[in-house]
């Protein structure tokens, strides 16, 4: 536990230097590009389209409730949150690699590395949340007082995010192992998630595997948030299954990562 | 200025480094809570202890691996000890390696930016100074350009501008000047003399050891992981020579015990007397009793000029065991006026046979600094070979045109130039006094002025 404490301290110290180091990321991205930080946005939303092209017009996929909110709707809504997620968590995982050169001989708060790169997809992040507002207000969807509670799902995704970053960033520069087998699992959980198909149709056991899945709950959240119109207070067995989840994850991940990290500058 | 502000404390440090088999083992070490070790341990530092005051400039010196980078980087807190501690009061910049903390795909003003705020500064702060540092490197269009682009020198201005900008109360640099030109090091070094001026504390990681004594006022020496001696810099100087020499620390034995020593290996020695420049000068009984045959025993210390803080290194297979100092009126001086001509004859007693020795001399300030040095070999004087247990006495004739002041000589005679016999630095005290000349500086270099019509 006492490798747990001040983080918060040291998060909220360094937020500037987060900042910077985060704006620096996706300048860095993008700086050889001739179209730049638009491709950020630019490769998300193509992604949607094809997405929604795929399952509404080649597999004719509908709603369940056909009558009422379209496919594509809940489409876009799973999609944003779990892009989000998995450039914030494969950025992540990388993120010590990628900050060689403040490893080695050099005083510098480690920590913060993992959540420059997930405040750097946030940023991200919130365009698409900008778009998917506009996408909304096209389907005559306007936004609610409900729309707010994006924030609390914000967060509580890049909490998630954060504490799995800290164990697999960690992990990573002894093995990097870590880094390849994350794109495996990570395209594994896009298709056990109910992002492109809805969770209403399973039940029984198949139904608990998905709900094991804490990202279920964001996902989901996105939809009450912005389709059901739905509050986060709605479900809240879920909602403790996430929160024992994620700090468990937390502070697993800041204890794992606090105990190998003087030897980062040996294995680099 | 120095005050006895202790800032950097540092206390029966030392430090392990573990080695491990594969990255596997290396993980499990940092998590496991019981269990053997599956580390094999290498000590780079054994037991350090010393004090660093406000204001000092400390040089530290030593072979490659003698552990000085592991010493910089306890102290900057880069690497915890493993027993021991290290306290330091006061913000430190640190240049430990060149290319630490800068990311090659920035460019240099973004770099400097980021580097204050890791030091702890504000975007604000750095802006402000931004200008001063982008005058202090000086790499014109290149402080807009991608740091990957930048050669080694450039680099290091960048970092080494930005280290001096953030306002530390300790500088560290592990010889990352080394690589600027002469003109940014001269800019450096004022820039050393400005935190100086200002009573900041400054660690410096050099090989050059003309540096030593002209930068510093204290200096360590490090050697296998310990720490030989924190001193003045002549003497640390003096010591590390000694290193480079023998690869050890093999300080010759006392004057006195190395005479009464000599007395019981007396024997009789065939003597043969040659001199590489000489006048005929029988007649003069000094010199007539300098080149008589004796035994091998030391009379160094028997001249007035002999400086009883000397420093003896070598191999001993060849020993200079008297000495002298006289004008050409063959007259035993200790002072001597600028410009006139100083005759050194050293005698050298051998133990092994030699084949062309070497022998030389050298002049030193009085902070270490070598002013001139020279030796038979560059002379392109072969010496004849010599056979052990005989004795031979050398010449060395130099116009001494120094500034006024104390001068310290040194003598050495060695088999090559690297396997060094006997090597007594600041043997000798001679002091300059003003002569005809006047002239600013170390050195008269024998100059004229005319009017051209």
């Amino acid at each position: 536990m006492n490798l747990t404490k001040g983080i918060f301290k040291t998060v909220f110290q360094q937020r500037s230097l987060i900042w910077q180091l985060a704006r620096y990321k996706l300048r860095e991205q993008y700086a050889a590009t001739l179209l730049g930080s638009f491709w950020a946005v630019l490769q998300p939303l193509m992604t949607i389209l094809v997405f929604w092209f795929v399952f509404s017009y080649g597999l004719k996929l509908q709603s369940p409730n056909a009558n009422e909110i379209p496919f594509f709707l809940i489409l876009f809504c799973g999609l944003v949150p779990w892009m989000t997620f998995s450039e914030g968590l494969s950025a992540g995982t990388q993120s010590i690699l990628a900050h060689q050169y403040l490893v080695k001989k050099i005083v510098f708060p480690l920590e913060i590395l993992p959540i420059v790169q997930i405040v750097a997809s946030l940023v991200v992040h919130l365009y698409l949340i900008g778009f998917l507002f506009l996408i909304l207000i096209f389907y005559g969807i306007w936004p609610s007082l409900y729309s707010i509670q994006i924030l609390y799902y914000i967060f509580a995704m890049a909490f998630l995010t954060t504490g799995l970053s800290w164990l697999l960033s960690a992990l990573n520069v002894f093995h990097r192992d870590v880094g390849q087998s994350l794109n495996l699992i990570i395209m594994l959980w896009f298709w056990i998630t109910p992002i492109v198909w809805p969770a209403k149709n399973l039940s029984g056991w198949a139904l608990k595997i998905v709900e094991a899945n804490p990202l279920y709950y964001i996902i989901e959240g996105y939809r009450s948030t912005f389709l059901y119109a739905e509050p986060f207070w709605h479900n809240p067995n879920m909602g403790v299954y996430f929160w024992t989840v994620s700090i468990s994850m937390f502070i697993i991940g800041i204890t794992f990562f606090r105990r190998v990290k003087n030897q980062f500058s040996d294995v680099l | 200025m120095m005050s006895h502000e202790i800032v950097i404390k540092v206390e029966n440090v030392s430090k392990m480094y573990k080695m491990f088999n594969s990255r596997s083992d290396q993980l499990w070490e940092a998590l496991r809570f019981f269990g053997n070790s599956l580390a094999r341990e290498f000590w780079a530092l054994d037991n350090i202890n010393f004090e660093i005051a406000k204001g000092m400039t400390v040089g530290i010196l030593g072979q490659n691996g003698s552990g000085k980078s592991t010493l910089l980087q306890l102290i900057t807190a880069v690497l915890q000890p493993t027993a021991g501690q290290v306290s330091v009061k006061g913000r430190i910049a640190a240049l430990l390696e060149l290319g630490a903390g800068f990311n090659p795909n920035l460019t240099g003003r973004e770099n400097v930016v980021m580097n204050g705020m890791i030091m702890g500064l504000t975007e604000a702060q750095i802006l402000e100074k931004m200008e001063s540092i982008q005058a202090f490197a000086d790499i014109g269009h290149f402080f807009e350009q991608p740091m990957k682009i930048y050669s080694s020198g450039m680099f290091m201005r960048v970092a080494f501008a930005a280290a001096i900008h953030v306002e530390p109360d300790i500088l560290i640099i592990d010889e990352a000047l080394s690589v600027g030109d002469a003109k940014f090091q001269e800019k450096c070094f004022r820039r050393f003399r400005n935190f100086q001026d200002e009573g900041k504390t400054i660690l410096l990681v050099t090989h050059d050891r003309s540096a030593v004594p002209r930068l510093c006022n204290r200096a360590l020496l490090l050697h296998k992981g310990k720490l030989v001696e924190f001193g003045t810099p002549k003497r640390i100087v003096d010591l590390y020579s000694n290193i480079l020499a023998t690869g050890d620390i093999i300080e010759s034995k006392s004057i006195a015990q190395q005479a009464k020593d000599d007395e019981e290996i007396t024997t009789v020695f065939q003597e043969n007397i040659q001199s590489l420049v000489e006048k005929d000068d029988s007649s003069n009984e000094l010199l007539r009793n300098f080149k008589a045959p004796g035994d091998s025993a030391d009379r160094c210390s028997l001249r007035n000029s002999y400086n009883n803080n000397e420093y003896r290194y070598g191999n001993n297979q060849a020993k200079i065991i008297d000495y002298l100092l006289v004008n050409n009126d063959l007259q035993e001086l200790t002072s001597i006026e600028c410009g006139e001509i100083l005759n050194i004859l050293v005698k050298v007693h051998f133990s092994q046979d030699i084949e062309e020795p070497l022998v030389g001399v050298s002049i030193r300030d009085s902070q270490g600094v070598l002013i001139y040095g020279l030796n038979s070999g560059w002379l392109h004087c072969q010496l004849p070979s010599v056979l052990a247990g005989t004795s031979q006495c050398y010449k060395f004739t130099i116009k001494m045109n120094l500034k006024p002041g104390p001068w310290f000589l040194e003598f050495a005679v060695a088999k090559t130039q690297s396997e060094l016999c006997d090597i007594r630095s600041n043997i000798a005290h001679v002091e300059v006094i003003g002569g005809a000349v006047s002239f600013d500086g170390l050195v008269f270099l024998e100059s004229k002025l005319e009017i051209l019509s």
